[in-house]
């Protein structure tokens, strides 16, 4: 299954991907959120789409569904709201959105998927840092960081 | 302010409505960002009922398709509750709306009787460089229609110093960023144009011998990739250009003349002291920038923190011109049509904005025509105030309305880049043309058909194909206000003063969120979550001496103002420097917008002092 990837080397902080998920969904509410990493500079933090997601799991409402090619999607309709899922994920990129009391999710933009393309935010990123790719392909390393706000990434860096 | 003279307006179209997956039936169009001078090329896909989803438009060469926070904005600019959609007309403390035939017969009556009573020049204009070619003609075309010299184009004054020094048809073009073995960048690069980080880091990586040198006095994020950070004291980076020229000429006798026998004058010590940087460090660059095959400068300063920008882009075309091999020397500017409104506008019926005020304050000026630049927020002196308040007509075109309105006696509602064509020069001297991604909002309308409409009711219409011809034509002009590179000993015997009462420097930043004074990307509501606009950041040692924490309130005081801001401690500033954001009208308002003896307003950093705020 593909993903997101993101190269810690390249990133320049810039908030475009935020803004690029927050203005390509309707309901304008980025999922991608911002964690410290590295002295002081921002990185962003993007859902894995887990092969054994602890959100969906959570979920009392059966909202989060396992779609074709692994995608993980909360069925907007379904969630209550009750944060759950935020609370399951380990790796804390489920951000509870109060104001249209729903969670916000990534969903991995299916229709620009289904036209071929990357996703938005992968698109916008001016650094080249963002890759949508499949998880086992060769050639980089996937690192996992560890440690509860210091940057939850699937990363790859060069060797 | 505005919220208590009950400002209503409406949009016209829809809310938004659902995107993935309901909205088959899209039209997608393409068209150029014009939030800095890059013009990155960006789609938008529109559907009947005006719902907006951003695309992108991977075969352009030069940003493949990438974007910035700003560039996204176009969706919501088209869509945006709290556009102006109808004229507005001053009553007493309030707004009404009115319709565009009751707000021309206002205007035009008003420009009939100021230039009855006092003559034509009593009544100035103001364009600002996000506008078309075509709308920058237009307007110097109503100033000869009403027969007045009082014009400006609102630069701001980073950008049109650094405009001065460039010849933009034989100097940087998008294909010379790429592949380049040794940068040297002055500003906040990735946060200013973000679009070129790509490029800059690929050509980092490609090879070890390549460099990227950051000259900032903060740790930026363009910083933070930099091979060589020269954190220098704020305002010295003029100095600090002088140190490795001077290394230079120590190699290269022959090709100092004049300039070499000056710098080798400047004590080392001095400069190494004015700059923060020892003379080892800047003998390396300049090695390095030598030895490279190819290299450039890239200049982009904010618009406090550098100072005297047209002395340092005169120094750093001499070094592009100096040292060995293909140098390039590539300025990138604020505004998206900075390029081409210089063209537009050097001409010598043309005023510099510091100069337009000056007439506006002297009381000259009686009615101003102000098409988009937010005075107010842009230079929020008690001066400008004091000036636009006694004007006896104040008329603004605008997309949103800001502190500028308050004071206006008839608002215009205009179109934003996303709503209008025309063609446009980004920074490498490109001409592209800007396509409509939906019609203007609401009954705004496009200001070059407001400037035709005004031109035509006064009695002269507009010749559009005349205007289109000349837009096409226009040759790149210098207004040669880049200043020489003299009075060396005096800048270096000033950085080296210390001030007692304001010992520290407040210098600024922006962020890829916003666009200059903020005035238009504040009303976005991701910047407003994304960037507070009200900060101050500290150093960790300058914090610990005054035994502040993060959060706490410090009063910053300058000369000018003073004001209450929450601190953030940060490792990324030397001691004796504080930063903020340049995105906001109240910060702004500490600055000094004093007018220099060229004629431009003072950038550089400010003295102030910091206290804590009394519990
Ligand atoms: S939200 Fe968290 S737990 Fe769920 S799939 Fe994404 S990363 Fe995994
Ligand atoms: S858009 Fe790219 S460079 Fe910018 S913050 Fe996101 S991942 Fe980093
Ligand atoms: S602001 Fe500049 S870098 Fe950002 S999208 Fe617009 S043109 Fe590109």
């Amino acid at each position: 299954m593909k993903k997101v990837f993101i190269d810690i080397d390249r990133c320049i902080g810039c908030y475009t991907c935020s803004a690029a998920c927050h203005y390509s969904h309707s309901d304008h509410r980025s999922t991608v959120g911002y964690g410290e990493l590295r002295e002081d500079a921002r990185l962003p933090f993007i859902c894995r789409h887990c092969d054994e997601p602890a959100c969906l799991n959570a979920c009392p409402r059966n909202a989060i569904k396992k779609l074709d090619h692994g995608i993980i999607k909360r069925m907007n309709l379904l969630c209550t709201g009750c944060g759950s899922c935020a609370l399951a994920c380990p790796f804390g990129v489920i951000e509870p959105d109060i104001r249209s009391y729903v969670i916000s999710k990534c969903d991995l933009c299916p229709d620009r998927i289904a036209e071929g393309n990357e996703p938005a935010c992968v698109a916008a990123c001016p650094a080249g840092a963002l890759a949508f790719r499949d998880a086992d392909e060769a050639g980089e390393k996937s690192i996992l960081l560890g440690g509860r706000m210091e940057g939850h990434h699937p990363v790859f860096r060069r060797t | 302010m505005f919220a208590e003279m009950e400002l209503t307006s409406l949009t016209s179209r829809s809310k938004i409505t659902p995107m993935h997956g309901h909205e088959r039936q899209m039209e997608r169009i393409e068209s150029y960002c014009m939030f800095c001078s890059l013009g990155c090329k960006l789609a938008i896909k529109t559907s009947k009922s005006g719902a907006t989803t951003p695309d992108f438009c991977s075969d352009y060469p030069l940003t493949g398709g990438n974007l910035c926070p700003r560039g996204l904005y176009a969706t919501e600019l088209l869509n945006h509750n709290q556009r102006i959609v109808c004229p507005l007309v001053r009553e007493g403390r309030t707004f009404q709306e009115t319709s565009w035939d009751e707000g021309f017969h206002i205007l035009i009556s008003k420009i009939k009787e100021l230039r009855n009573s006092y003559g034509p020049q009593s009544i100035g204009i103001i364009i600002d460089p996000n506008h078309t070619n075509e709308e920058i003609i237009a307007a110097r075309e109503l100033a000869k229609t009403i027969g007045t010299d009082n014009i400006s184009c609102s630069f701001s004054p980073n950008d049109r110093e650094l405009l001065g020094t460039t010849n933009i048809t034989s100097n940087g073009s998008a294909k010379e960023i790429e592949d380049v073995d040794y940068y040297l960048i002055i500003g906040d690069l990735f946060v200013r144009h973000p679009v070129l980080a790509k490029k800059i880091i690929a050509s980092k990586y490609k090879s070890r011998e390549n460099s990227v040198v950051v000259i900032d006095p903060k740790r930026t994020n363009t910083a933070w990739h930099a091979s060589i950070h020269l954190q220098n004291k704020p305002g010295s980076e003029i100095i600090l250009l002088m140190g490795i020229l001077k290394s230079f000429f120590n190699h290269y006798p022959e090709k100092g003349k004049d300039l070499g026998k000056k710098l080798e004058s400047l004590p080392d010590e001095d400069i190494a002291r004015a700059t923060g940087i020892n003379l080892e460090q800047l003998a390396t660059v300049s090695r390095g920038f030598n030895n490279a095959e190819k290299g450039a400068i890239i200049l982009c300063p904010g618009i406090k923190g550098v100072r005297d920008i047209g002395i340092l882009s005169q120094l750093a075309r001499l070094l592009t011109e100096n040292y060995k091999g293909d140098k390039k020397y590539i300025p990138l500017f604020t505004y998206g049509n900075a390029v081409g409104a210089f063209k537009m506008s050097t001409g010598k019926n043309w005023l510099s904005l510091p100069h337009l005020i000056s007439k506006i304050s002297s009381g000259e000026i009686k009615l101003l025509l102000d098409f988009g630049e937010e005075l107010l927020s842009s230079y929020p002196s008690p001066e400008i105030r004091q000036g636009l308040e006694q004007l006896e007509f104040f008329a603004v075109s605008s997309i949103f309305t800001s502190e500028t309105e308050t004071l206006a006696h008839l608002v215009l509602p205009c179109a934003s880049w996303a709503e209008k064509s025309g063609t446009v020069n980004f920074f490498d001297g490109r001409r592209e043309s800007l396509e409509p991604f939906l019609a203007p909002a609401g009954a705004s309308r496009a200001d070059l058909d407001i400037i035709a409409e005004i031109s035509h009711q006064l009695g002269t219409s507009l010749n559009k194909s005349k205007i289109q011809q000349e837009a096409e034509a226009a040759k790149a002009g210098s207004l040669n206000i880049g200043r020489p590179v003299k009075g060396i000993e005096d800048l270096l015997k000033e950085a080296l003063v210390k001030d007692k009462e304001f010992p520290y420097l407040l210098i600024s930043c922006s962020a890829t969120g916003h666009f200059a004074d903020g005035s238009i990307t504040k009303n976005m509501k991701w910047a407003r979550e994304t960037f507070p606009l009200l900060w101050v950041e500290l150093n960790s040692d300058d914090a610990q001496h005054m035994e502040i924490k993060s959060g706490d309130e410090v009063i910053i005081c300058s000369r000018k103002g003073q004001i209450t801001l929450p601190v953030q401690i940060t490792s990324r500033l030397q001691p004796g420097v504080v930063n903020v954001p340049s995105y906001s009208t109240e910060i702004r308002s500490i600055f000094s917008w004093e007018i220099t003896p060229e004629g431009e307003f003072k950038t550089g950093p400010e003295r102030v002092r910091i206290s804590r705020k009394q519990e």
